[in-house]
């Protein structure tokens, strides 16, 4: 296992810039994951890290080595990262076995276990099948073994669940975690999913229009995003305009305490973030609170999902409320609002407001 | 970078390396120059006789009548090639037809035996086979496969569900076969119906067999027997547009429609069709066609070998030898074909854009060249550029791998698709230099295909007569050459033992080809 240090990492295809100066740290052994939209360049910096494509500018650093800086390229096959593929790219020609045991010289694939391996990824027995005759999440466990068995430096992971339906998806990705943790393997993994990122990962990095937005703990980039667009991305968010005044910001759901750590000073003209599950609806119209119609009721079994619109302009077209278990409050039913807990906010300069529209448009 | 300075093993780091494919296109470029040599050779002869020589040869009834005696012949023999091969094909894929998986093999043997083969074997039983019904008969029996085996390949790929769905829309089953089935079927019976016009428009031997006059058998008469260059070349000119013709009517017919199937390709079985009282005349059909296509030549081949009358049987050695410059020939034209797509498959392949998909495309222009007007044109390059390859052998294999580029790059294409970059990356990734990932991942991905674009070289040189009589090095014999001179000496029993030799070498890489194929859906398809 190993650390990877990028840094100011550039690539463009023709005149088309991808990469806008990456900078990443992940330490040894940790899991990590790049979290971005489709288009944000997390492929293409996985596939730099991989030696498959060639920074135009930067530094990338495996543990003490530099294997690309511009000038210097250390070719894919002797960087020793594992790489496991979006659809896993199994060999079609070879066995389950074989494809474990590619990598491997000869001579040093019995000390080297494949076959602990293979149950290590839940696979024992299937060792003499064909890609052909694996479903997909098996075929992603056999990629992953192919990449351990070289013993890899660090494990790249290229969406590796995004092609599994929604019930395997869970069981694979906790497999795969397990199995990182076991070998104490430094893994980075791509993802356009918010949920897995912050499910799976010790360290997230939000990468936007070619770099990287934000870094933390997932409990972190949640709970304190740098600006409205990444909270936007995390998950659901009400951004609401505010003033903040001390540690209290006037909210249109009323007075809420700032949280701390924020680095928002006082100002005027503020947007604050109310996370869905802050709001609690009652169906009593008259209740206390922000009064609102309902436009939309989504069940979901654990929770549901309603999404309001206030009756006074609040700065925010649509409220979005996530209240536990089932709520009787139908389409045009007349509700109120009340907000709880701590909110995050910005000062609403001309970025943050730019930011706040595009991620409305 | 400090981080460098404690380096405990090295990571030798290469040069910059480009990254754009000049080597390919290099090497793809000169292969379509190649491929455009017959054809400007072609004009730079037609503009040596002077426009005024070949409009006087062109605009003359003689033309007329030939143009006439071609194009009648090709759209009656295509139209039946399509009803014959439909109806096998539908009903080997979609009924209970007994017997379907010998009836697959029987109907599809007829292609590893020549046109000119097939004629000879009616001829010599029945001399009444002749003129235009002749032709019709012998080559829509050599031809109809050629319709069936693309349109079954897509009768078996076609989603059932489509089908389905029609009849829950109210359509009887006779208006789902026209508007669905058929629908299905119709990329690959137009595919099917050009490749037998072209077939039929590049044929000699069997014309000259079957004395039917079409525009080949005149060109060939004109530039091999008269020596009237000028005539040969302007007749050439008209075939070569009747080719294109041929070409952009199936494009224009095409259209914009796509058949596809949308969602997972599995391939869900499907109940056959119930025969029922239909089944005896069914089986009576095939046994018919069976009978006519396959029945016919072969009995013939092996009557004149165990009946060799009063002409002597060949010298063994002659027989060896021409077996020998056969195989020969095949295998360098084989391989020479196979390496030259390679090129233009990998640059359309991985590298898809406008400009590779063009240089594709311009490769597909050797379609419209017949075996002779390449022999042709070869020939009066060779005379007038390179005189020491005329009558080569080197010469007649760059004619050969030409002529059947387009074969070899189907079958390259297709091989090389199941070879994705991503399993290269994957490879390297895991610690293989580029030349072991070759040798380990791409190699045996790719290897059946190649082999499947050499085999289908190698038999269609095998059975190639028309541009082996123009190129053939002077005193060398093939077994077409040797086949051609007996039997147009009327030697049955002589030109027997080549037949028969040309159909057996022929075969083994039909089957080698049926093989692969029958491979190739079980590899795309996945669960067990």
């Amino acid at each position: 296992m190993t650390s990877l240090h990028v840094t100011d990492v550039h690539k463009a295809f023709g005149s088309h810039a991808v990469l806008t100066g990456i900078d990443l740290t992940v330490p040894e052994g940790s899991l990590a994951a790049i979290l971005g939209p489709s288009g944000s360049g997390k492929t293409t910096l996985l596939r730099v890290l991989a030696g498959f494509e060639r920074a135009d500018q930067g530094t990338i650093v495996l543990g003490d080595h530099v294997v690309d800086d511009g000038r210097r390229f250390v070719p894919s096959e002797r960087r020793g990262i594992g790489y496991v593929p979006q659809e896993g790219a199994l060999f079609p020609h070879l066995t389950v076995l074989r494809n474990v045991a590619f990598g491997v010289p000869r001579r040093e694939r019995p000390a080297r276990k494949l076959d602990e391996l293979l149950e290590m990824v839940g696979l024992s027995g299937l060792g003499g099948r064909y890609p052909h005759q694996l479903s997909g999440g098996q075929q992603q466990r056999v990629a992953l073994a192919r990449a351990l068995a070289i013993r890899p430096g660090i494990v790249l992971l290229d969406e590796p669940f995004s092609s599994l339906d929604a019930g395997l998806r869970s069981s694979v990705r906790a497999d795969v975690q397990r199995v990182l943790r076991e070998q104490g393997t430094t893994a980075l993994l791509v993802t356009h999913d918010q949920d897995e990122a912050l499910s799976l990962a010790e360290q997230v990095a939000v990468i936007r229009h070619g770099r990287v937005g934000q870094t933390g703990s997932p409990q972190n980039l949640y709970a304190h995003p740098g600006d409205p667009g990444i909270a936007r991305f995390l998950g659901d968010a009400n951004l609401v305009p505010c003033t903040v005044e001390g540690a209290v910001a006037t909210t249109p759901f009323g007075l809420l305490p700032v949280r701390a750590g924020g680095a928002a000073p006082a100002s005027r003209h503020s947007i604050a973030l109310v996370r869905p599950e802050q709001l609690v609806v009652s169906i009593d119209p008259q209740g206390p609170g922000l009064a609102a119609r309902v436009v939309r009721n989504q069940f979901h079994g654990h929770d549901t999902v309603i999404t309001v619109e206030p009756e006074e302009p609040i700065g925010t077209p649509l409220v979005v409320v996530r209240s536990d278990g089932e709520l009787d409050a139908p389409v045009g039913a007349r509700v109120t609002i009340v907000a709880r807990g701590e909110v995050v906010t910005w000062p609403d300069e001309e970025s943050a407001r730019s930011v706040l529209e595009a991620v409305e448009g | 970078m400090t981080v460098t300075a404690a380096t405990p093993r090295a990571l030798p780091a290469v040069r910059a390396r480009s990254r754009r494919p000049v080597v390919l296109w290099l090497t793809g470029g000169a292969v379509a120059l190649l491929l455009f040599l017959p054809l400007a050779y072609l004009l730079v002869q037609v503009s040596q006789s002077g426009w005024s020589a070949v409009s006087h040869l062109l605009f003359r009834q003689l033309t007329l009548d030939l143009l006439w005696n071609t194009v009648r012949l090709s759209l009656a023999v295509t139209a039946a090639c399509a009803v014959i091969g439909v109806a096998a094909a539908w009903c080997i894929e979609r009924t209970d037809l007994p017997g379907r998986r010998i009836w697959a093999v029987l109907v599809v043997v007829p292609l590893a035996i020549p046109d000119f083969v097939t004629s000879y074997g009616w001829v010599s039983v029945a001399p009444s086979v002749q003129g235009f019904l002749g032709s019709l008969l012998v080559m829509t029996l050599a031809l109809y496969p050629l319709v069936y085996l693309p349109v079954a390949a897509a009768f078996r790929g076609a989603d059932p569900g489509q089908e389905e769905v029609a009849h829950s829309l109210g359509l009887g089953r006779a208006r789902t076969f026209w508007r669905v089935t058929l629908g299905q079927a119709r990329p690959a019976l137009l595919g099917g119906c050009v490749l037998v016009s072209l077939a039929l428009l590049a044929e000699y031997g069997a014309f000259e067999i079957l004395r039917y006059n079409t525009l080949t058998t005149e060109i060939f008469f004109e530039s091999e027997r008269v020596y009237n260059i000028p005539a040969a070349s302007s007749l050439s000119l008209v075939l070569v547009l009747v080719c294109f013709l041929v070409l952009g009517g199936d494009l224009a017919a095409r259209g914009r429609g796509r058949v596809s199937r949308i969602g997972p390709q599995v391939a869900r079985q499907r109940r056959p069709l119930r025969l029922g009282r239909a089944t005896l005349p069914a089986l009576a059909g095939f046994a018919l066609l069976a009978g006519l296509a396959l029945g016919v030549p072969i009995a013939v081949i092996v009557y004149w070998l165990f009946n060799p009358g009063h002409t002597t049987l060949p010298a063994s050695t002659s027989l060896v030898s021409a077996a020998l410059h056969t195989a020969g020939y095949a295998a360098a034209a084989g391989a020479l074909a196979t390496v030259l797509a390679i090129p233009v498959a990998l640059l359309s392949v991985r590298h898809p854009r406008r400009s590779t998909m063009l240089l594709e495309r311009s490769t597909f222009v050797v379609q419209a060249l017949t075996g002779l007007v390449i022999a042709l044109s070869l020939v009066f390059f060779a005379i007038r550029s390179v005189p020491f390859l005329y009558q080569s052998a080197p010469l007649l294999v760059v004619g050969y791998a030409i002529l059947f580029f387009p074969l070899a790059l189907v079958a390259v294409r297709t091989s090389v698709a199941q070879a994705p970059v991503q399993l290269e990356e994957v490879g390297r990734s895991l610690g293989q230099r580029p030349i072991a990932v070759l040798w380990r991942v791409v190699l045996p991905l790719v290897a059946p295909g190649l082999a499947a674009a050499f085999c289908l070289v190698f038999l269609s040189t095998v059975t190639e007569l028309t541009l082996t009589l123009v190129m053939v090095p002077t005193g060398v014999q093939t077994l077409a050459t040797e086949f051609w001179a007996y039997s147009t000496n009327i030697s049955y029993g002589a030109a027997a033992p080549y037949a028969a030799l040309m159909v057996a070498i022929a075969v083994i890489p039909s089957y080698v080809l049926g093989r692969w194929f029958d491979r190739l859906p079980s590899r795309a398809s996945s669960g067990p």
